[in-house]
């Protein structure tokens, strides 16, 4: 597997430092991401789920390196992304971008969509004078489904879907390897939310790209995704083939999250058992020692509450950090 | 056109409305904006045909003509529609004239402070630890002192003069443009599409200044129109207190400051330079708040 891998995530930690006082010195931390392995093979999409603020969003950002990673290693076909200076980095991007989950925060107001769309392509100097500029930017748009005789106008006058486009087009027009898809449909009506999938589906069949999709819809994700990673409060928690997590899901805390999805046929459904989780997530700033879902967890021993589960492979392919697999 | 016809779909064919149209309705659907703008016109074209508008030498002192009342006629036929002042110069070509200093010394000196002040801004919030703090260290300190005290203190040892004057304004009024460009930046910076610039791979200073930039304009727009007024303001107090131009050239402040000591026999020395400072710096203030709300994001979708 760590041959054919695009991405090979190892040990990431991302802490943001709490300052308090006058002085402004550092009190504490908030381990939004606190040490997490994993790898991308080409042209997978890796789903990457998890409740708000257990930092799924915090570890795509770091992978890109739009915020510094704490600790750990992001190796990029070969290379080490931590370590690897501005200039150099700034060329890499080229091949890694992002698309966002806002689409009504992540367009520029003052900026015309063809505009937006064209930036790339000058900062990469993927294009050869003004006509080939035009061009790309017109089929990029053609591409995601756009008319690309709407680029002169400005952002406000799309819609969220369009403008989700807007922001699809802007990630493939370096035609990059990898897609950091944050949350990109949980902003939009839901008659939208399976138009843009689609287009995101279709892409990376055409193009041959490697996506990490993180959501906190599972459905979706399993629509999508050929691996999915669940994390909580910073860790991962599981790690596997997306038919073999919906099947046999190992940890509780996967259970869980899929006893929560509806059925959509009434007499399963009636039949659904559900696992209500009990209290909030804890503080990343102030953990839990032992296993994180612990405090949490129908399951939980002693054992769970003092030691820390290692991520392992428990069964070929299947990764999960759980005392009791 | 009735207030109905833009309330009618637009055809499909038809191109949307440019901005500037919209500008111009929204814009004489307001009295005080134009009446502010009227004032503004004619102090503006008082300042640029000053030679060919005012009727007689603004300079010419003539003794035995001093302080007579407006409309006084004198031998030689030339009117006065303000009178003389205590050195017989005409009142009404020393106001046209006037306007000249004013309005050079607002602009030049919004100018400087604009560029300070937007630059500074712009470094102090995008790049924020050390150089945020010099930089706001600074301004604090300068906020510290009122305005014309430091002006005063400058002058003092600089010596007065128009170019001086102009110099003291710019470098003391940066602080306010410093500070709102540092509060927009610091919420900017935060904003996805700044992110989504950087995973782009765009260097730092297009960033700032292709992509923030065009962000802020708006309220340095609204800040740069009550910084005319005051800087107005600032010059005909300096003026009037004999550190601003010097006293031979006329600028509304020295009108004020020469025309005090007749005030009991010859208010029309005063009442003139004093009204047109009133009404210039209210039209200005008019017009900012105008300005303001046409440039009110929330109020873009009622225009």
């Amino acid at each position: 597997m760590s041959e054919a891998a695009l991405v090979a995530v190892d040990g990431l930690a991302v802490h943001f430092p709490i300052r308090s006082g006058l002085l402004g010195r550092t009190t504490g931390a908030i381990k939004a991401v606190d040490g997490i392995s994993f790898t991308i093979a080409k042209g997978e999409t890796l789903g990457m789920v998890g409740e708000s603020g257990c930092g799924k969003t915090t570890a795509g950002r770091a992978i890109l390196q739009l915020t510094r990673p704490t600790a750990g290693r992001v190796a990029f076909r070969g290379t080490d992304l931590v370590t690897q200076e501005p200039e150099a980095l700034r060329r890499t991007r080229r091949h890694m971008q992002m698309i966002f989950q806002d689409p009504y925060a992540s367009l520029n107001p003052q900026m015309r969509v063809g505009e937006i769309i064209a930036r790339p392509l000058r900062v990469h100097g993927v294009t050869r004078g003004d006509a080939d500029e035009r061009g790309t930017v017109a089929t990029l748009m053609e591409t995601v489904g756009l008319n690309p005789s709407l680029r002169d106008r400005y952002p406000h006058e799309f819609s969220g879907g369009q403008r989700q486009r807007i922001g699809i087009a802007r990630a493939l027009a370096t035609n990059p390897d990898l897609i950091v898809c944050d949350e990109p449909i949980s902003a939009l009506d839901v008659s939208i939310q399976a138009q843009i999938v689609n287009l995101l589906e279709r892409l990376r069949e055409e193009r041959g790209l490697t996506y990490l999709f993180i959501a906190h819809d599972l459905s979706m994700v399993r629509y999508l995704s050929t691996r999915v990673a669940v994390m909580y409060l910073g860790k991962l928690v599981e790690l596997t083939s997306s038919a073999e997590l919906y099947a046999r899901p190992l940890h509780p805390y996967t259970q869980a999250l899929l006893s929560a999805i509806p059925i959509p046929d009434p007499v399963l459904e009636r039949a659904r058992q559900r696992i209500l989780l009990e209290g909030d997530v804890p503080s990343p700033a102030n953990p839990p020692p032992g296993c994180r879902f612990s405090t949490r967890c129908p399951l939980a021993t002693a054992r769970c509450r003092q030691e820390e589960p290692a991520f392992r492979e428990a069964e070929p392919g299947h990764f999960v950090a759980c005392h009791l697999v | 056109m009735s207030a109905d016809a833009d309330l009618a779909p637009a055809p499909a064919t038809v191109a949307p409305k440019p901005r500037r149209s919209r500008l111009l309705k929204r814009f004489v659907g307001s009295k005080a904006a134009v009446v502010s703008a009227i004032v503004l016109a004619v102090v503006l074209i008082a300042a640029l045909g000053a030679p060919w508008l005012a009727p007689n030498d603004p300079f010419a002192i003539k003794l035995i003509q001093r302080l007579k009342p407006p409309g006084w006629v004198n031998s030689a036929g030339a009117t006065f529609w303000l009178g003389t002042d205590a050195l017989g110069r005409d009142v009404l070509s020393r106001l046209i004239y006037g306007a000249r200093v004013s309005l050079i010394v607002a602009v030049s000196a919004l100018a400087i402070s604009g560029v300070i002040g937007l630059l500074l801004g712009l470094v102090s919030g995008y790049f924020g630890g050390v150089v945020d703090d010099i930089v706001m260290r600074i301004a604090d300190i300068q906020l510290s002192f009122p305005t014309i005290l430091l002006a005063l203190a400058i002058m003092a040892v600089l010596g007065s003069g128009l170019d001086k004057l102009i110099l003291v304004l710019g470098l003391t009024g940066w602080v306010q443009y410093g500070r709102i460009v540092r509060g927009q930046v610091l919420a900017i910076k935060q904003e996805e599409f700044v992110l989504a610039a950087r995973a782009t791979g765009e260097r730092q200073w297009r960033i700032l200044f292709q992509h923030i930039l065009p962000n802020v304009w708006s309220p340095v727009i609204v800040v740069a129109s009550f910084t005319m007024a005051s800087n107005i303001v600032a010059e005909a107090s300096l003026s009037f207190l004999g550190v601003g131009v010097s006293p031979s050239v006329p600028s509304w402040g020295t009108m004020l400051a020469d025309g005090r000591q007749y005030i009991g026999i010859a208010e029309w020395l005063t009442i003139p330079a004093g009204l047109a400072i009133s009404l210039t710096v209210l039209s200005i203030n008019l017009l900012g708040d105008w300005l303001r709300d046409f440039l009110d994001p929330r109020l873009k979708n009622i225009l």
